[in-house]
């Protein structure tokens, strides 16, 4: 089989410690061990053992998003991902979700900007089934014009429940599309209507042999393994794939902002709907990290500054919520208010701007990003809590950032953020003209009720 | 990085809308037969459960592989008990509660939990409401002191009250801006007529208003007691956590509980069929339904293998047919609602105005072969390693199986349909899934719930049965 390449970390000597907490939590004790393989034909392989329940999740995910899309065909890795499961060779047309189903095992996938995963939950007895179904439809994906038609309605329909009758999915795809002008987040994952009508069969064909190759493909099977026999099926199965080059041409960046954006859309609401985003970084660095932290002060939860100043003593809002989003390419830090019935945003957004851009002005105390690390550091303890929850962290930090070990560093770098990198992160990014505004407020003279 | 970056997930598409593992397993399970299929013999967590003086059943889940634990405490009640002119009661009881006990303020209570990383969730239903705090083992004493507080001392000011009703009512115009969740209480409120289950969680708007802090107070003292409810401790706590928590709880005292009966919802004769006019949606909202099962129907097990086969998986037979043979629809589910009383059978589903007509008919036409032809033995089969395979994951987390278990105590069922899932389900028969479908299902006598624009799915209706128009804004 040639030589392979195995990393295998041990246990970390790293001793930091989180102190912000009254008893301190060892770091390193949170670590687990994995195993990484790169085969010849460039499929990167993680494999972690936990044998406490009788269970894996069996990933796979490629690097292909809809960043790599072409204009005038916006959707087509999403409805690419659907027709990834009209069947192959071995398991073909509904064979294939028969088998799934008939063996207990819970499949889905999923399609963002960067890439594409593809994910099984099922009983450890089932592992050799599933690596056969999926390097199956790597090989031998069966693409026929009856599918395409029938899944493009399924997408259409999709994005009418997501998007188009969905004011929460309207707001987002309206604040992406006004922010970003050149680089391909400028348009919607699931694609615009009109570019879903116009994918051909040969254009899937194309997208398939361009990106689904093993060359492309990260593969983490996580759970009740036992990790070189695991390894030892997978060559059995992809080894014989050929190696593919992936053309990835360089994407054109986002310019810098020069002056606040602003749009706006009507629809049948009962309140208006307001989202202002800012440009930030990407994912892996040290100011996304610093951007994590600044989300959290200003709205995560009941105890944050945007939740108490707007739903809680001035009541304008039914909710405030924020996000700081790194995806691979520098991405938006964006907070979406859903307003009260009879509350103009016109009213909110002076207000909310100012308490937003005021961490820009002054300090944070230290109790309140001591609680912010806590935050964070519980909700990373969370994703750990089931096998598909760390199969997820250890691929995802894998395929983002280029390395799974990345995952063990968060908590370290959290820690290591201070007051006075808030100030200086939140200087440089939270101003007026790097932000975007936009709103969904009710169609004039439409019926709507009043409070 | 992040790793729940919700902002990816919010782009991101799935290929369907995946039922969510979380799910308690009391009402969706799933898997692989433990003698034939899985290598690894699958065992419940080990778990202990003790009963109070005062009443209290206590659970706990020991499990130290993560420094985090939880305390979660579920009332029996919910929305259902809420006096006929004061809906969603319940539900503000359980809002109010978390803004200021005798010591502590809504910001410190808020600006506690969130200093250990938590915040205090609270969740109402139909027949119960949960209160939960997680977090870190280290923040164990800090934890249980807010949450104890909380369940014990609730000040329940009046001004707090009413900034909470404020809330409320607010969220309550706004359900019509979220039409799938808005169709679901919609189709409730039709099929239960008279029924506390008819009454939205939340509360209708007129009722909200009339609410006062004697009947906050009221619904407080007559629900939330010990021997009401069913506390849950999970994860990595300490060895002493019996006494601690006898400590915390001191003082919480029993209360003699009422005895409670619901009148009978109305019968269904033929296809009725309610569109609720809301002209700017292109795409409509269809859940079709009848009167479902309790939970402690002896039947329950069976017919959720019954429904899986029906519209409970990706290759359900609603699925294969409306969504990938018609292409009319991006999901369509079955599901039994089986609570308490009697709750909802529904098939859910959703397609473009044009095609409301022909969706709802075909899975109609599902529905019916479904029930005249009932089902083969293979597909019998498939369906049970369905809910055998994906039974461990349900299950997965000491959470979800403390929170499976209070939901056990609530409707009266021994914890033995946990512990013997797997085997009771590989001995289910063709034969007794046909008979529980001649039993429960009726083809025939159905409601039907569409939210759309009338003017599109009007005449589209109008052929498949007795049909009236409402505006959305007159629903409730």
């Amino acid at each position: 089989m040639g030589k392979l390449q195995n990393l295998i970390v041990l246990f970390g000597i790293i001793l930091l410690t989180i102190g912000a907490l009254a008893t301190t939590i060892d770091v390193a004790k949170l670590r687990f061990p994995v195993q990484k393989t790169v085969l010849p034909n460039g499929l990167t392989v993680l494999l972690h053992e936990d044998h406490s329940v009788p269970t894996v999740s069996y990933q796979t995910w490629f690097r292909v998003g809809s960043k790599n899309e072409e204009p005038g065909f916006t959707g087509i890795a999403h409805l690419f991902e659907h027709m990834m499961f009209k069947g192959a060779k071995r398991y073909s047309g509904k064979e294939f979700d028969r088998v799934l189903q008939a063996n207990g095992v819970t499949n889905n996938a999923f399609t963002t900007y960067d890439y594409t995963g593809y994910f099984e939950d099922l009983s450890s007895s089932k592992l050799e089934l599933i690596i056969d179904v999926e390097s199956d439809r790597i090989e031998n994906l069966a693409l026929t014009p009856e599918n395409l038609k029938s899944e493009r309605e399924v997408v259409k329909e999709e994005r009418r429940f997501r998007v188009d009758n969905n004011v929460a999915g309207a707001l987002q795809e309206l604040l992406w599309t006004t922010a970003f002008h050149t680089h391909p987040y400028k348009w919607p994952v699931i694609g615009w209507m009109p570019d879903i009508d116009s994918i051909t069969l040969e254009k899937c064909k194309d997208f398939f042999h361009t990106n689904y190759s093993v060359s492309n493909a990260v593969v983490v099977v996580a759970g009740d393994i036992e990790p070189d026999q695991t390894l030892k099926l997978i060559i059995k199965y992809y080894g014989k794939l050929p190696k593919v080059d992936v053309p990835r041409p360089p994407l054109p960046s986002e310019p810098r902002q020069a002056k606040e954006l602003i749009a706006s859309a009507q629809k049948i609401v009962q309140s208006d709907n307001l989202a202002v985003a800012y440009h930030i970084t990407k994912a892996g660095d040290d100011e996304s990290y610093v951007m994590d932290l600044i989300s959290n002060i200003l709205a995560e939860g009941e105890s944050s500054r945007l939740h108490k100043k707007f739903v809680y003593d001035t009541p304008w809002a039914v909710d405030v919520g924020g996000n700081s989003s790194t995806p691979q390419d520098p991405g938006l830090f964006e907070v979406v208010a859903q307003l009260k019935p009879g509350v103009s945003s016109k009213k909110l957004a002076g207000p909310l701007f100012l308490e937003i851009e005021n961490l820009s002005r002054e300090m944070v105390r230290p109790k309140e990003l001591e609680k912010a690390k806590n935050q964070i550091m519980k909700h990373w303890v969370d994703s750990m809590k089931t096998i598909h929850g760390k199969a997820y962290s250890l691929v995802l930090n894998e395929v983002v950032t280029g390395n799974y070990e990345n995952l063990f560093e968060d908590l370290i770098r959290y820690e290591k953020v201070t007051k006075e990198d808030i100030l200086r992160v939140a200087k440089k990014y939270l101003v007026k003209s790097n932000r975007t505004v936009v709103t969904i407020t009710p169609q004039k003279g439409a019926k709507n009720e009043t409070l | 990085m992040k790793l729940c970056n919700r902002l990816l997930w919010t782009s991101a598409v799935l290929v369907f809308i995946a039922c969510s593992s979380k799910e308690p397993a009391t009402t969706s399970p799933e898997s692989s037969s433990q003698k034939t299929e899985t290598k690894s013999t699958f065992q419940l967590r080990h778990y202990t459960a003790e009963k109070w003086d005062n009443g209290l059943q206590v659970v706990y889940i020991e499990n130290h592989n993560l420094p985090s634990l939880s305390f979660g405490l579920l009332v029996k009640g919910g929305a259902s008990r809420d006096p006929m002119t004061k809906s969603g009661l319940a539900n503000l009881v359980a809002h109010v509660m978390v803004r200021g006990t005798l010591k502590m303020s809504a910001n410190q209570i808020a600006d506690g939990l969130g200093q250990l990383g938590s915040e205090f969730e609270r969740d109402v239903s139909e027949d119960f409401s949960w209160f939960q705090v997680s977090g870190l083992s280290t923040s164990q004493e800090g934890l249980l002191g807010i949450f104890s507080d909380v369940l014990m001392h609730p000040r329940f000011d009046n001004s707090e009250l009413e900034k909470e009703k404020k809330l409320v009512l607010a969220s309550i115009k706004q359900r019509f801006d979220h039409p799938d969740r808005f169709v679901g209480e919609a189709f409730q409120s039709y099929l239960f007529g008279g029924h506390p289950y008819a009454r939205p969680v939340s509360g209708i708007e007129r009722d909200i208003k009339s609410i006062k802090r004697e009947d906050l107070i009221r619904g407080y003292t007559k629900f939330v007691r010990p021997n009401n409810a069913v506390l849950v401790v999970t994860g990595d706590f300490s060895a002493d956590i019996s006494n601690t928590l006898h400590e915390r709880f001191k003082g919480w005292e029993k209360r003699e509980l009422e005895s409670y009966s619901s009148s009978e919802p109305p019968s269904i004769s033929g296809i009725n069929i309610r569109l609720i006019d809301k002209p700017d949606l292109t795409q409509s909202q269809i859940v079709i339904g009848q009167m479902g099962i309790k939970r402690n129907e002896p039947d329950y097990l069976v017919l959720r293998i019954a429904n899986n086969i029906l519209g409970g998986n990706f290759s359900s037979r609603l699925m294969d047919r409306v969504r990938v043979n018609l292409g009319l629809t991006y999901g369509i589910s079955s599901s039994f609602d089986a609570r308490l009383d009697r709750g909802p059978f529904t098939i859910s589903t959703f397609t473009k105005n044009q095609t409301v007509g022909t969706t709802i008919n075909e899975s109609l036409g599902v529905l019916r072969k479904f029930y005249e032809e009932g089902v083969t033995s293979e597909e019998v089969k498939a369906a049970k390693n369905y809910l055998m395979g994906t039974f461990p994951r349900a299950i997965e987390t000491p959470e979800r199986l403390g929170y499976n278990l209070a939901l056990l105590r609530l409707y009266g069922i021994s914890d033995d349909y946990l512990k013997d899932f797997i085997s009771n389900v590989n001995m289910v028969s063709a034969d007794q899934v046909n008979a529980v479908i001649k039993k429960h299902f009726n083809a025939k006598d159905l409601k039907i719930t569409v939210l759309s624009k009338s003017a599109d799915s009007l005449e589209q209706l109008r052929p498949l049965g007795l049909l009236e128009v409402k505006s959305f804004n007159q629903v409730f």
